[in-house]
């Protein structure tokens, strides 16, 4: 009745005008009119073009471009049902006793929509259609299922083929799994059109619209020299295109116990003291009168025992008593609290006349485990002008601010001068007072020594962390201009300009009362025992040390987009040249004495050694200061054009090449210039194909090289200035790189075939890919000869590896209706292998590998799980028994310097082969829930164990208690007996043995996602749109583990997060 | 019309600005890192031989842990970290197993480094204005190198004789920056002869004097061609080198000076000190495991201020203490006393032997009691060469160089060999003079590395 209803942003009073007809009809006692309003469940904003239905009735109709339509009803017309290309479809149920108001329909995007869906390079968006390369694309909903600060980690379980680890030597992310060995293994993190420098952090997740991922050479080649990683292209949410100002706010907050000390291997405290006391008795611990270093507190006791100032009772009653104390009992009851993580979001968005306008304000702050603080504010603002047909400005703008302050001792923070700490300490003593901790010496000479004119020299962890901080200070600014001009017929050119300018602070302040700080000035004292004189070199006061660090980035890009159609000739070309600097500079010094209150400090003479208290040696006072400054420039040009004919036929190709001024590698003389080729085939547009019931089929193929850039190696001698030489203070330089003559830039070869597959009314998408990856002149850590005075090992281009894979992703609408149940299924195999590594030699030990250095065997994974053959115990004396030549031997010394490189096991691969997730959205009216189920497996890990030498040293394992004692124990036990002295090849042959390698499939509960759209009552329309509140946990622990022993395979040896919970709400206005 | 042309301006100005885009070599030249640089300049060469770090806080320890200056008890010699720490002690299996860096590792850095700057002043100009920076540069270079590959000589290769030099294996000289050169042992004739060329060649370039000890100069070149000398069992030129050092430098640090009671009496950068390097000391020389040899504690006499100078007793065994350091460093350099002793062996062996008594009672009288050293005369050279060599066996205690002494004795008079002896859980351990042990193996890994020979057992 109303084909074209009133301008945008009169909604409301339409509704009102039609709610006043209706109430005046109200009377009449007819089947009124139904209003219909068809929206968009994620961005709010109404659906023109789609079809509306009663369900059982044919009588249909299609939304205005307002969203709207009207019907009438029929007798039995309850459900209506709306469709529409893009969206999952969607019903909703009519009551009898109609109350006039509008009907609202709301549409799901669906994200993984091929159609409709324009892919980001940083460089260009196009149609997915029309792409030959494998792109993933993650909407907003997507990235909203996971709560947190950082929004790469929102990708986990979403993005298929995109794996994450928390692992502290292997890369955090990857994409398609390794391509590199020793080159840098990040992926290229592109926000909107630039590389991102600065802080991932920094980013504030709400304001992101989407995330591209791009995986093979056709997606990612023309970021060139960086790409070999994969790229992630971030795009950041712009300004709407209607008129009303509309605002959302988001605020969630989320908690977390905190992480389970107990799940660490460590030994019982009473074995601890066994091992201490069978030490003292075989003469372990010396006493040095010169230099009296600390022993642990069963150690000094038992020293007394011996001098005679304890008996025996006293000895074994005190020992009693410690072996009942467990220091984690002790961290967690004083340091450990729950986290606690407060995300607040707002933006506001508009247009007014030819200013399209995004503006948006974040703040997180997040109260770690520790009592620790990160707080984040964030501002962004982004405006669009149309200034005249043809010509268009785009500004941005985007601020944070960034704080993060220490909290109290972690677990494995508080250590004695050995780096460890006794399992028996205790933070507090029964009274809640301080508890004393033996740190680097021996109490009996603390008492004695300095005349009473020395700072106490006494350690009391639990106090001591209030007067050791740590706070940095984060501002990150990033500006944008983007001109946009349209120069000829279907040639446009843009200019683009980005400014990014980072600095941050950071101070540790050690103030007098601290260990830190006391501990040093004593160690600088001269006590004059004549007169009874003190005379600090390091003065009385805080110490205060303070790092900056200022990051500016310049990016200018020239780029000329040509797109025409001529017929049924479709060409489509962009080509471009960019410049980039990346400069930084960084200053440290350290203040000493100082006041806080008036800000005074002292001067110190760091130049000239002073004689240390206790040891009488020369030492220097220590000094951090320094100066740094780097400046990165990089010079790139590129092309990328596509052909498409008949709207079937697609071919693309891009090339691109890069110069820098980096030392040595000149990729603009050496490199070859990376380039792709790609082409598809739209087979659905085919004449055959037309009576198939599919939305979508097309077939992708293309093939290419990227490249991995590392600024840091160099192909000639570099020096570096450390300044003035110890003792001499002459100018001081040290060799950074060896001359390497041969070092080139790492390439990626990568061939990707894919499909992308939907039915009708998309019930089922599908996209799949088979790529092969093949890694050349890689760089490969090579042990070298030490006689060569360049170390233990160099880096060359001297590997190359060969990686295959197939990445699926299935979307499947499986209910339509009051339930809408819909699933995601990501499936990934990857598998890589080396093909060749340089090893001049063939000694068995430099493959061994927990999967954390890259074990360079032909023909095995990159990162692989390896080991000595293991035969078992000896039944006499509890000797693990390995294998050289094919004949057991308990010859360790054997074992390590003749076993081969053929006689390594190799269990597999240290990442894993197959993974994925499995998402499960149901959806009945407002309110859905989403489980994510993540899977790894086909890979291995190495279990720790106990280690005898390092046991000694004060490093214990829980498997202690197992280890062999008499004979018959080797029957069920493989841990080799105590022996002493240690030795250190039979521990390393028994850690590094085939019994530690453990599968490490596993299958966790990612996430669950609740959400509740709170159905809108039209009075309440009036001041607000939209209510969401949802409820979120993730990280929600393991489901099943291939192991046996209970060991979870991404944190053998403890500390895996714990659950997350989370809620929030989410408002529109 | 008018707008065709506009068009084509944009389009020229487009074309511009991308040009000026990509036509940057100028701008590509700029330093990637403030703190790096490519060796080229002289400033360069000095700062990188002027690292102390690498030339003069770290030295070899193996020849002094396989000497006789110190024991371990069996419960220190099984409380080492190291197996590489028990192995030298009990002359069995590789020295170097375990540690990381090795001596060998260590010495052959400051190989490297030196011959970074070597490569580096091939390319600098030897300005006039500059020319004693340029030379002095050559000379620590050299100087450097010379000494880093004699120290692992005296370790790692057997002992030279002139006779047969040619016969035996000596070390892998390295002359290039090239790592992927392969390292090859040359005989033990070639080995020496480059160590005596660079170090004569580094002593013509360097000055006389230096502002601080750990800066090479001629004196410390002379006094090291005195040591590598006598080493070789060359007596003339020996004694020439230590002759010439006395005849410039002879202040001798008086011992009465000193205050015997500190934790290190003598201080580091004294008068004696004539190229210093600070060691830092291993687990099995450490005063908490290493005891002093009680016969040889014995054998100062009361007077004799090194008893308590060099020593502390402690209720269980003798500890050392007389580092030229100042510290708890053991003395990894050169020092006046040892050319004393150098020169007056090279005297008696070139018949001398009044000269050779006069050096001794020079260097004695600062070493005992104010007025209790009764000047020796008369002694037959036979004597007094005796008196000699027991002197510096006491004399020059952890200072690596007892090894060498140990192998040199070897081949000269009979009745100056060195029979060593341990004891460990029980049984004795003997190494004899001339034992193939003399000869400490190379590392094995770097064995297994390059297939160079190895030492045999």
């Amino acid at each position: 009745m109303k084909k074209s209803l009133a301008p945008a942003g009169l909604v409301h009073l339409f509704y009102c005008v039609l709610f006043l007809l209706w109430a005046v009809d109200v009377e009449a006692q007819q089947l009124p009119d139904i209003l219909i309003a068809v929206k968009n469940a994620e961005t709010k904003e109404p659906v023109a073009g789609a079809s509306i239905y009663w369900k059982g009735s044919t009588v249909s109709g299609i939304t205005d471009s307002n969203g709207v339509f009207r019907t009438t009803r029929g007798p039995g017309d309850t459900i209506l049902r709306a469709s529409c290309i893009g969206f999952a479809g969607a019903v909703q149920r009519v009551p009898v006793e109609y109350d006039g108001g509008p009907v609202v329909i709301w549409l799901r995007p669906l994200a993984e929509s091929l159609q409709g869906v324009m892919v980001s390079t940083g460089y260009q968006r196009l149609p997915r259609e029309r792409a030959t390369g494998s792109f993933e694309y993650v909407g907003k909903a997507e990235l909203d299922l996971q709560l947190g600060s950082n929004v790469l980690q929102r990708l986990e379980g979403i993005a298929s083929g995109v794996q994450f680890e928390q692992h502290p030597q292997r890369p955090n992310v990857t994409i398609r799994g390794v391509s590199t060995i020793n080159g840098p293994k990040d992926p290229l993190i592109v926000v909107d059109n630039f590389p991102f420098e600065g802080d991932i952090n920094s980013l504030n997740p709400n304001d992101i619209a989407s995330v591209t991922v791009l995986k093979d050479a056709a997606a990612a080649s023309i970021w060139g020299s960086r790409a070999g990683n994969g790229v992630i292209v971030i795009t950041t949410r712009e300004g709407s295109r209607q008129e009303a100002l509309r605002v959302e706010l988001n605020a969630n907050v989320v908690t977390a116990s905190p992480p389970d000390l107990f799940s660490i291997p460590v030994m019982k405290t009473a074995d601890y003291i066994g091992v201490e006391q069978l030490l003292f008795q075989r003469g372990y611990y010396r006493e040095n009168a010169a230099n009296p270093v600390a022993f642990s507190p069963v150690v000094e006791l038992l020293f007394q025992q011996r001098n005679g100032r304890v008996d025996s009772a006293t000895v074994a009653s005190r020992l009693a008593d410690w072996a009942a104390v467990d220091v984690r009992n002790e961290y967690r009851r004083w340091f450990y609290q729950r986290t606690m993580n407060q995300q607040y979001a707002l933006n506001l968005q508009g247009r007014s006349g030819v200013l399209q306008w995004f503006m948006s304000g974040g703040y997180d702050q997040n109260h770690g485990s520790l009592g620790q603080l990160y707080r984040r504010a964030s501002l962004r603002s982004t405006n669009t002008l149309q200034l005249r047909p043809g010509i268009r400005l785009r500004v941005g703008f985007q601020y944070s601010s960034m704080l993060n302050e220490s909290g109290r001792p972690g677990y494995g923070s508080i250590t004695m001068a050995n780096g460890v700490l006794y399992p028996y300490a205790q933070f507090a003593d029964e009274n809640g007072l301080p508890g004393l901790i033996y740190k680097d010496y021996r109490q009996p000479y603390k008492d004695s020594t300095g005349m009473g004119l020395l700072q106490s020299w006494n350690y009391y962890p639990l106090t001591d962390w209030q007067h050791d901080r740590r706070r940095s200070d984060n501002r990150h600014l990033l500006g944008t201009l983007d001109l946009q001009l349209r120069l000829l017929k279907g040639l446009h050119v843009s200019i683009l300009y980005q400014y990014e300018n980072q600095q941050s602070l950071q101070e540790d302040w050690r103030g007098e009362e601290s260990y830190f700080t006391r501990n040093l000035i004593n160690t600088f004292s001269q006590i004059n025992r004549a007169n009874g004189t003190i005379r600090y070199a390091v003065p009385l006061g805080g110490i205060s040390d303070n790092a900056f660090g200022h990051l500016r980035a310049h990016q200018w890009r020239v780029q000329a987009n040509y797109l025409r159609r001529f017929g049924v000739h479709e060409l489509s070309v962009v080509a471009g040249a960019e410049r980039r600097q990346r400069k930084e500079e960084s200053e440290t010094y350290r203040l000493y004495g100082v006041d806080a209150n008036t800000l005074s400090h002292v001067k110190v003479d760091l130049v000239d050694p002073f004689p240390h208290y206790v040891t009488r040696g020369n030492a220097f006072v220590p000094s951090v200061n320094g100066l740094g400054g780097t400046d990165n420039r990089f010079v790139s040009m590129y092309v990328n054009g596509g052909y498409t004919i008949l709207g079937k036929y697609t071919i693309t190709a891009s090339a691109r090449k890069d110069a820098s001024n980096l030392f040595g590698v000149e990729s603009n003389k050496r490199g070859v210039p990376l380039w792709s080729a790609g082409a598809a085939w739209n087979i659905l547009k085919e004449g055959f194909a037309r009576r198939w019931k599919l939305d979508d089929w097309r077939l992708r193929v293309s093939y290419g090289y990227m490249g991995n850039a590392d600024p840091s190696r160099s192909a000639v001698t570099t020096i570096r200035y450390v300044g003035s030489a110890l003792y001499t203070n002459a100018s001081s330089a040290q060799i950074f790189q060896y001359s390497n003559p041969t070092l080139r830039w790492e390439r990626v070869g990568t061939f990707n075939i894919g499909t992308d597959i939907s039915t009708r009314a998309r019930r089922l998408v599908v996209t799949a890919d088979y790529y092969i990856k093949k890694g050349v002149d890689l760089f490969g850590t090579v042990p070298v000869d030490q006689t060569t005075g360049v170390g233990q090992s160099v880096v060359r281009n001297v590997a190359s590896m060969r990686g295959h894979g197939v990445d699926v992703t299935i979307n499947s609408l499986n209910t339509r209706g009051a339930v809408l149940w819909s699933t995601q299924w990501l499936f990934s195999y990857n598998r890589t292998k080396v093909l060749s590594y340089y090893l001049n030699n063939v000694l068995g030990r430099n493959f061994v590998s927990a999967g954390n250095v890259i074990a360079g065997m032909p023909g095995q994974p990159v990162y692989s799980i390896a080991g000595f053959n293991w035969v078992g115990l000896d039944s006499t004396n509890g000797n693990p028994i390995g294998v050289l030549d094919g004949k057991l031997t308990t010859d360790y010394n054997a074992i390590m310097s003749r076993t081969t490189a053929d006689e390594i096991v190799y269990a597999g691969s240290a990442l894993p082969v197959w993974f994925g997730s499995l998402m499960n959205s149901v959806k009945w009216k407002g309110l859905t829930i989403s489980v994510n189920l993540s899977y790894e497996t086909g890979h291995y890990f190495r279990k720790s164990s106990v280690s005898y030498s390092a046991l000694f040293s004060g490093v214990g394992h829980s498997e202690y208690a197992r280890r062999w004692q008499q004979p018959g124990d080797e029957l069920y036990t493989s841990v080799p007996s105590l022996i002493y002295p240690a030795n250190a090849n039979r521990d390393r042959f028994y850690n590094q043995a085939s019994i530690h390698h453990l599968p490490a499939g596993n299958l966790r509960l990612q996430f669950v996602h609740l959400q509740y759209n709170v159905p809108m009552r039209k009075k309440a329309m009036k001041y607000i749109k939209g209510v969401e509140c949802y409820a979120n946990g993730s990280q929600l622990g393991l489901l099943w583990k291939a192991n046996k022993e209970g060991l979870d395979p991404r944190y053998p040896d403890g500390l895996a997060p714990r659950p997350q919970w989370g809620g929030g709400v989410r408002l529109h206005w | 019309m008018q707008q065709v042309i506009a068009r084509y301006i944009r389009l020229i100005a487009f074309i511009m600005l991308f040009h000026s885009l990509t036509a940057c070599e100028k701008w590509l030249d700029a330093k990637p890192d403030e703190s790096l640089a490519i060796p080229a300049t002289l400033k360069d060469v000095e700062a990188i031989l002027g690292n102390t770090s690498v030339f003069n806080t770290v030295y070899m320890h193996v020849g002094e842990s396989s000497a006789d200056n110190y024991f371990l008890t069996d419960s220190a010699f099984n409380a080492m970290v190291f197996q590489g720490s028990r192995n030298a002690y009990s002359w069995q299996g590789d020295v170097s197993q375990d540690e990381s860096p090795s001596n060998w590792q260590t010495m052959y850095k400051q190989v490297y480094t030196a011959n970074v700057a070597l490569d580096a002043l091939e390319s600098v100009e030897r300005k006039p204005e500059e020319a004693m920076r340029f030379d002095r540069a050559r000379g620590v270079a050299l100087f450097l190198r010379s000494r880093a590959l004699q120290a692992l000589a005296v370790a790692f290769a057997p002992v030279y004789e002139a006779g047969n030099a040619k016969q035996k294996m000596g070390i892998p000289l390295r002359n290039t920056i090239d790592f992927t050169e392969p390292s090859v042992r040359v005989n033990l004739e070639d080995t020496y002869k480059q160590i005596v060329d660079d170090m004569i060649e580094a002593a013509k370039l360097l000055p006389m004097t230096s502002s601080h000890p750990m800066i090479p100069n001629q004196v410390a070149a002379h006094a090291y061609l005195s040591r590598f000398y006598l080493s070789m069992g060359n007596f003339e030129s020996a004694g020439k080198y230590a002759d010439s050092v006395i005849d410039k430098r002879w202040e001798l640090l008086n011992y009465n000076s000193l205050n015997t009671n500190a934790n290190f009496p003598i201080a580091a950068r004294n008068t004696e000190v004539l190229y210093e390097v600070l060691v830092p000391v291993p687990m099995q020389l450490d005063v908490s495991y290493a005891r002093v040899d009680s016969n040889l504690y014995r054998s100062f006499h009361v007077n004799d201020l090194r008893r308590i100078v060099f020593f502390r007793t402690t209720n269980n065994g003798v500890q050392f203490k007389g580092n030229y350091t100042g510290s708890a460093f053991m003395f990894g350099g050169m020092a006046l006393d040892e050319v004393y002793l150098t020169a007056a062996e090279c005297a008696v062996r070139r018949g001398n032997t009044e000269r050779a008594l006069a050096l001794m009672n020079q260097l004695l009288q600062t070493r005992w009691k104010q007025g209790t050293w009764q000047p020796l005369v008369g002694l037959s050279a036979a004597e007094t060469l005796l008196l000699i060599l027991t002197e510096r066996r006491k004399a020059l205690l952890m200072r690596e160089i007892r090894w060498m002494d140990i192998k040199r004795l070897s081949v000269l008079e009979v009745q100056h060999r060195v029979t060593m002896t341990r004891i460990l859980n029980g049984q004795q351990i003997v190494l004899a003079p001339g034992a193939n042990r003399y000869a400490l193996p190379i590392p094995e890994v770097v064995i297994s590395m390059t297939g160079m020979e190895q030492n045999p057992e």
